[in-house]
């Protein structure tokens, strides 16, 4: 497949993403480089970072990892950015899943449909809000929400820049 | 036309999905459906759809939870107004 032309790669960096793991996962990390995820994702291969927010990347390791965790901070390139907070992206994504549909595709993931865009559009990052199981407001009966996470699924792995772990717990 | 960078790019995904589907023959479909990961996506779909299931369900129970409050809460009015008033009152007359 001809690569499209590289027109639109945003140049915008996201200076704080949090990717939490365990603690031998994250020194293998820093010392070989990361590895590409096929696992149970909602976004699609790639490795899942917490935009701006440590604090849910500690979660996440915690949850996942029984013993020693780690929590990797990157800054992270954009580059061909599926951004589906926006409108004309999610129509993209709409439509992807409908060809795959008609295609004779039953019910697709999301995670399947990002992977065909993102195959199809040469597509570096996928940046998407996900909804944790409690909401609420931050203030009470004021329209601002916790319990939203705002993901970055990076799939061009030289898109993540000066990885360092910036917080580790030893399990004794 | 737009120059705006994000909607560039979404045009530029609807014209490539588009291409891709008008040239692409079904063997090459199944092959790219092999190559993003179709197989593993199905198997854990039922795990997936689950989860959001789990979500839902916790978010539908905190909503009825909340409107059975209130439920009663107006019931409590409309069937009972002195009671209501008087422990009102008598909330009052605590805080004084």
């Amino acid at each position: 497949m001809a690569s499209p032309p590289n027109i639109t790669a945003s140049q915008t960096v996201c200076e704080e993403a949090y990717h939490g793991t365990s603690l031998a996962n994250a020194q293998k990390i820093i010392a070989s480089g990361w590895n590409l995820s096929g696992g149970k994702q909602m976004l699609g291969d790639g490795v899942y970072f917490f935009e701006d927010s440590s604090s849910e990347a500690m979660n996440w390791a915690v949850e996942h990892h029984p013993g020693p965790w780690a929590v990797i901070q990157a800054r992270v390139q954009h580059g061909r950015c599926l951004r589906l907070l926006e409108p004309s992206h999610q129509a993209s994504f709409v439509k992807m899943a409908s060809q795959l549909r008609y295609q004779g595709v039953n019910d697709p993931t999301d995670a399947l449909v990002i992977n065909a865009l993102a195959k199809i559009a040469n597509i570096d990052t996928v940046r998407a809000v996900r909804r944790k199981q409690s909401l609420r407001s931050v203030r009470t009966g004021y329209p601002l929400e916790q319990g939203f996470q705002l993901m970055l699924c990076v799939r061009t792995i030289s898109n993540i820049l000066s990885p360092q772990i910036v917080v580790t717990k030893e399990i004794k | 036309m737009t120059t705006d960078p994000i909607n560039l790019l979404a045009t530029e995904m609807d014209a490539l999905v588009s291409a891709f589907f008008q040239n692409t023959t079904k063997p090459e479909f199944a092959q790219f459906l092999a190559e993003i990961g179709y197989d593993h996506y199905q198997n854990v779909k039922d795990d997936v759809l689950g989860q959001q299931l789990g979500a839902q369900k916790s978010l539908r129970q905190t909503v009825t939870l909340s409107f059975d409050s209130l439920d009663g809460a107006f019931r409590s009015l409309v069937e009972e107004p002195e009671k209501v008033i008087a422990a009102d009152h008598q909330d009052l007359a605590l805080a004084a």
